[in-house]
């Protein structure tokens, strides 16, 4: 389960979804309170006020008790019909001097509370609404008096005329104001991260054939600056190790070949005989290591370009042509046995013709003295190479590619880097190698190459 | 036939001159790129062998200066660089045939003969293979000192045989030297030729017989002894 998403964009967009619906929750919510907390004090102002206006209404009549003379305003403010506001009226001695006629509760509801001097009232009077009130000893005309003053409690109403208010006035625009966000991040996120796409594009041409290519650092965004640069970086130190080795392979070369060249020219110098052909031979076969030494060492060095299109039948006819000289010294002979039409493959003439002759020189080694080697093309980009030799064991066959193994034959030719030296060329080509039997016994060596 | 040898390893300067005078050459030795741009304005070499590695300059840079200056004999390269960008280097350079180091001196003696050989070069005359003897001005051919007389065919493929003497010709290169693009050609004409070639040669007691490379070509190559 995927939940959290992988892209910047992806990640800016969620985090910045829920952060402004929780900001706006919050602000929504707080906007209510406070708009609550607002009705709730202008109210208990505004029943202050009532209950003083009451109090001033209070008269002593001409028989000195008090009486109560509203103004026809203040009957239409406490009319009981509508039961908006609720009043009581004690005289100092605790007799009601007037109040709501449907509501006759008020007075000992409000005296039940007289702890405090406000109240609320629930399910309250005829029409069963809830009411919050204030009760205050004021002065009057006729002494102190008591008024209670209750008014129907509609602050939740007006709680919600607010909410009402701000969902047709403002609330459409958060979700609006949220995509424009989401919009203007997802935007910024895609142009600052523009430059990588170039980054990739560049990175992805980097081999150590072309070690000096270093990721670009204009437009970058700050943030990815340290990882760009330590990356070049990387490359820098890379490249200086590609050079130390490249630069030891070809001083290897050289400081290995010039002695060599003294002894193999030397011997040359020496009368004919028995022991100077076997000093030949073991000197011959001591350049062949070390050119195939060098050849191992260079692989791993310098990954070849192998996107060319080759001719497979034309550079194994080559290779034959090359080797054949050689292989009559030997009192062998090879031939080839390829088609009239070029064979495309994908790869690098010189290296498929290296591994094709270090296989035919091998089966060159292995077939018996006035046998022939013989080199096939086929077309669907195969080389086979068939001598007849012993062959190669069934349980030997994985391990005949791999770096100087030499099998149980202890004077076998060579020092077992002829085949792994194929197997590294034919890895690089994207092909395979195998070997099975020959027709008529002997091994057979197959490679093959992927067609252009 | 004098060669410059173009090396700087002292011991390897003297071997190369030692293997191709006792191949009957003639040889001077030249230890720096300078040395043998002077040595070769003197115009009396027939060919260079040139080490590729030289303490001023790169043996490259001295084929080119040469061929700039107008030298137009061969060059053979010894290089202890084996690369592939090396040896198209060396080619594109001017280079003639290159050597990889270390190399058996036969080799080096025959690939210097092999250039000489080529057409309005010094040995372009008389060619020697063993010993048979092919003057390719009056188009006759001895074995051991004997005149062989030969067809026409058969003089034409000897000469391309005897021309790269060790290497094989491919069997292409044969039909298209002994026949013109116009000429019929009969898919046996090549093989026949040399099978009576071969058997001639035989019989005339050469030290070189013609061996056939199936699928590629024909060699001229000493006996196996």
């Amino acid at each position: 389960m995927k939940l959290w998403p992988h892209s910047l964009q992806g990640q800016l967009a969620l985090r910045l979804g829920l952060v402004f619906f929780l900001v706006s929750a919050a602000g929504v919510g707080l906007l209510l309170w406070e708009g609550s907390e607002a009705a709730d004090s202008f109210g208990l102002e505004m029943l202050h006020y009532r209950a003083e206006e009451l109090a001033r209404h209070v008269v002593r009549s001409p028989d000195g008790r008090a009486a109560f003379k509203p103004t026809a305003a203040m009957a239409r403010v406490y009319d009981s019909q509508k039961g908006e506001n609720l009043y009581a009226i004690r005289t100092d001695s605790g007799q009601v001097l007037t109040n709501n006629r449907e509501f006759p509760g008020l007075v000992s509801r409000a005296q039940a509370e007289e702890g405090s001097s406000n109240f609320r009232l629930e399910e309250f009077g005829p029409r069963q609404d809830d009411y919050y009130g204030m009760t205050v000893t004021e002065s009057s005309a006729a002494g102190p008096v008591n008024v209670a003053v209750a008014h129907s409690s509609d602050a939740d109403a007006i709680a919600v005329g607010m909410l009402k208010f701000f969902a047709r006035r403002i609330a459409w625009m958060i979700p609006l104001f949220a995509l424009v966000m989401l919009v203007i991040g997802a935007w910024s996120v895609r142009a600052g991260l523009r430059p990588l796409a170039a980054i990739s594009r560049r990175a992805a041409e980097i081999d150590p054939r072309a070690a000096d290519v270093r990721l670009p650092i204009e437009r970058l965004p700050s943030e990815l600056l340290p990882l760009v640069q330590a990356v070049n970086s990387a490359f820098d130190r890379l490249q200086e190790g590609f050079a130390v080795q490249r630069r030891f392979t070809a001083n290897a070369a050289h400081e290995l070949r010039t002695p060599l060249t003294m002894l193999t020219a030397g011997l040359d110098e020496l009368n004919h005989g028995a022991p100077v052909t076997k000093l030949k031979a073991d000197v011959a076969r001591m350049n062949r290591l070390v050119s195939q030494l060098l050849r191992v060492a260079r692989l791993d060095a310098m990954p070849m370009n192998v996107s060319a299109r080759v001719d497979l039948a034309q550079v194994a006819a080559q290779v034959v042509e090359y080797l054949a000289p050689w292989a009559i010294a030997h009192q062998r002979t090879i031939a080839f046995d390829g088609p009239d039409h070029p064979v495309m493959v994908k790869g690098n003439a010189d290296e498929i013709s290296d591994a094709i002759r270090n296989i035919v020189e091998n089966a060159v080694l292995h077939t018996p003295p006035d046998t022939e080697v013989t080199v096939g093309v086929a077309s669907d980009g195969s080389v086979t190479v068939d001598d007849w030799g012993a062959g190669v064991p069934r349980e030997d066959r994985a391990k005949i590619f791999d770096r100087f193994w030499r099998g149980k034959v202890a004077n076998a030719p060579g020092a077992g880097l002829g085949l792994a030296i194929v197997s590294e060329i034919v890895r690089h080509h994207g092909g395979t190698v195998e070997v099975g039997d020959a027709p008529r016994g002997g091994a057979s060596f197959r490679l093959h190459f992927r067609q252009a | 036939m004098r060669l410059l040898i173009v090396e700087d390893e002292a011991r390897i300067a003297e071997l190369v001159r030692n293997g191709v005078v006792r191949a009957g050459f003639t040889a001077d030795t030249a230890g720096t790129g300078a040395d043998a741009l002077a040595a070769l304005e003197v115009g009396i070499y027939d060919a260079v062998i040139l080490d590729l590695g030289l303490p001023d300059s790169d043996g490259l840079e001295v084929l080119g200066r040469a061929r700039r200056a107008g030298q137009t004999i061969p060059f053979l390269l010894l290089t202890a660089r084996d690369t592939v960008d090396d040896r198209v280097l060396g080619l594109n350079a001017g280079a003639d045939d290159y050597l990889i180091k270390p190399f058996a001196m036969d080799e080096l003696v025959a690939r210097t003969k092999a250039l000489l050989r080529r057409p309005g070069l010094a040995l372009g005359v008389t060619m020697e293979a063993g010993n048979i003897e092919f003057d390719s001005v009056g188009r006759e051919v001895r074995v051991a000192g004997k005149p062989l007389p030969l067809p026409r065919r058969e003089l034409d493929v000897l000469e391309q045989l005897i021309r790269r003497a060790g290497r094989v010709v491919p069997k292409a290169v044969l039909e298209e030297k002994l026949y013109g693009q116009d000429d019929e050609l009969e898919s046996n004409a090549v093989p026949v030729h040399v099978s009576h070639l071969r058997r001639k040669l035989i019989g005339a007691g050469a030290t070189l017989e013609i061996h056939t490379v199936r699928g590629v070509g024909y060699l001229l190559e000493e006996k196996n002894r």
